[in-house]
């Protein structure tokens, strides 16, 4: 047995592939030599009649090296390639026409911005060779070493750099890292998290939720309240993947009803209680405000220009440009607005239709994954997405009151580039390993560790083939 | 009477679908059955058989999960929406094409 098992992997060129085609071949020999011994054949005569019935190990392997190897989504790579191309020669174009209410010069912006997608894409193609499982294995180490980090940003002065009252933001040589959209890469991380507490039962659900409300806290501190929601719900709807799959072996409606009655009610209430309380960095309290008023045309400057960008727009070519300029972050949050008013509606809703393709193609690579670490991972990344394209959408329209989104891909700004392309990277990876990876990774992996085709200790009987 | 190769590997992705269609099978399970509804007819090996079962859920018309099983984790293939559509589309092809045969064959 075990000479025709390693002749079979032998043909298989991905190592990491051979312990999943090992545990089921060997799972079948084993069956068919039980069912050889009931009939009566001595134990000898089982096995060599079960490997007889398996056919020839050559064949059978270079069959399966077809399917079981590493695969690259050339689609996705192509349709990222063409992204960054239209996303750098966007911000080529307002640089050149940049004036000096810009921060950047022309010439700053322009080597900026193609200097973020760079280095994105390359960070993209990096995530991508990695195997995402082993990001998963790291999973507690990397959430824990992000939650101390958040909470030093309060105690250590200096680590961080305030800016609006938000202490969110890490110099670095010239520039800043936002923390914020960094903390978006703790999605799939959090769905590693949830990965490893499966079977773990409501102790596992329990330090899920721990961890969730610890990173959601410190983000409210930070105070990044939008972002704090928008995590809520991300982890959140991963949480209800995992409870509704039977990770935890737990009651399923009733935690997902509690779950959600308190992620819903709880912030609410929280914001409330730091508006009044008056905890709320500045221009927070101010936004609240306006947006509680009701009428907002008299203090909202940004929704008025949106409103009036809006109406000027046409639905092919430039529209009455110098609105849009006046808006602020027009290069970043209102990328939209720009887009419409410079080429019109159609190029604004060309890209929000390209960017949920991509949502589209990324949740669907996901939910096909066999591996539920890269399924629930995958899942994660497309959530970011989602959220952040539905968010910038809505915040181009007015429909919420004034906080930071950006543009997945789009919008000018280091952090939310480089994360996105990370995020792209980690499902670039998931589709990479889906024939390669079992469907849970503890079990069938562990046989194959120790030793090379993973000898069980019972197998080796002095009859085996 | 021993049945010509070919003739049995064409119809294969069909069968395995159905057996599929029914409930949900590992591996062994797939070929016992097999041999046992084909009277031994359909004497498939299982070096044909996982290569054949791994393509057909990289093409997402089957899905696997892993059960344990009197201590013994299997790895369970089910069928997709995909093949269901797949297989429907096989079992019409195969239908006109055996009433063509035999219309033929009656003919001679």
């Amino acid at each position: 047995m075990e000479e025709y098992l390693s002749t079979l992997l032998s043909q298989i060129r991905c190592e990491k592939a051979r312990n999943l085609v090992n545990a089921e071949i060997r799972g079948h020999i084993e069956d068919q030599a039980e069912e050889n011994r009931k009939k009566g054949m001595s134990e000898a005569q089982a096995l060599e009649a079960a490997v007889k019935d398996m056919g020839d190990p050559v064949e059978a392997g270079v069959m399966l090296d077809q399917i079981h190897r590493p695969q690259a989504a050339w689609g996705m790579i192509l349709l990222m390639a063409v992204i960054s191309l239209v996303s750098v020669l966007i911000h080529v174009v307002i640089g050149i026409n940049a004036d000096d209410t810009m921060v950047y010069s022309g010439r700053q912006y322009i080597l900026r911005s193609a200097g973020s997608v760079l280095i994105g894409f390359g960070a993209m193609l990096a995530v991508y060779r990695i195997d995402y499982s082993f990001m998963g294995k790291f999973a507690k180490i990397i959430a824990a070493v992000c939650v101390i980090f958040l909470a030093l940003l309060f105690f250590v002065p200096g680590l961080s750099l305030t800016l609006n009252g938000s202490i969110g933001y890490i110099p670095i040589g010239s520039g800043t890292i936002s923390i914020k959209y960094g903390l978006l890469l703790l999605v799939p991380i959090y769905g590693a998290l949830l990965y490893q507490y499966r079977g773990s039962g409501y102790k596992g659900l329990l330090k899920s939720l721990l961890w969730m409300f610890s990173i959601v806290f410190l983000t409210i501190c930070l105070p990044a309240i939008s972002m704090a929601a928008e995590l809520l719900l991300m982890m959140g709807v991963l949480l209800t993947m995992a409870v509704w799959k039977g990770w935890f072996g737990t009651a399923r409606k009733r935690i997902l009803a509690a779950f959600w009655s308190v992620a819903a009610g709880g912030p609410m209430l929280l914001a409330a209680q730091l508006f009044l309380s008056g905890r709320l960095a500045g221009y927070q309290t101010e936004r609240f405000r306006y947006f509680l008023s009701g009428d907002t045309s008299k203090y909202d400057y940004t929704g008025t220009m949106l409103k009036s960008c809006l109406t000027q727009m046409k639905v092919l070519g430039a529209g009455e440009k110098s609105t849009a300029v006046t808006v602020p972050c027009f290069n970043s949050d209102y990328i939209l607005t720009f887009l419409g008013t410079f080429y019109g509606l159609i190029a604004a809703i060309l890209v929000c239709l390209v960017l949920l393709f991509v949502t589209f193609r990324i949740f669907r690579i996901s939910i096909r994954q066999k591996n539920q670490l890269g399924m629930i991972m995958g899942c994660g990344c497309g959530l970011v997405f989602l959220v952040s394209i539905l968010t910038n959408i809505a915040q181009n329209l007015s429909l919420l009151p004034r906080m930071g989104s950006f543009l997945p891909l789009f919008s000018f700004g280091g952090t939310g580039i480089v994360v996105c392309y990370v995020l792209i990277g980690i499902i670039l990876s998931v589709y990479r390993y889906k024939n390669v990876l079992p469907v849970h990774l503890g079990e069938s992996a562990a046989i194959g560790r120790g030793q090379q085709f993973g000898l069980k200790g019972g197998d080796q009987s002095p009859t085996e083939m | 009477m021993a049945i010509d190769k070919t003739l049995v590997s064409g119809s294969m992705t069909m069968l395995l679908l159905k057996l599929l269609s029914e409930q949900d099978m590992y591996g062994y399970e797939m070929i016992d059955t097999l041999r046992q509804r084909s009277q031994n007819v359909f004497e498939l090996k299982a070096g044909t058989l996982y290569p054949l079962l791994h393509s057909l859920e990289d093409k997402g018309l089957l899905g696997v999960y892993e059960k344990e099983v009197l201590g013994k984790t299997r790895k369970y293939y089910s069928i997709t929406r995909e093949g269901k559509h797949l297989l429907k589309n096989k079992e019409e092809e195969w239908k006109k094409y055996s009433n063509a045969v035999a219309s033929v064959l009656a003919l001679a």
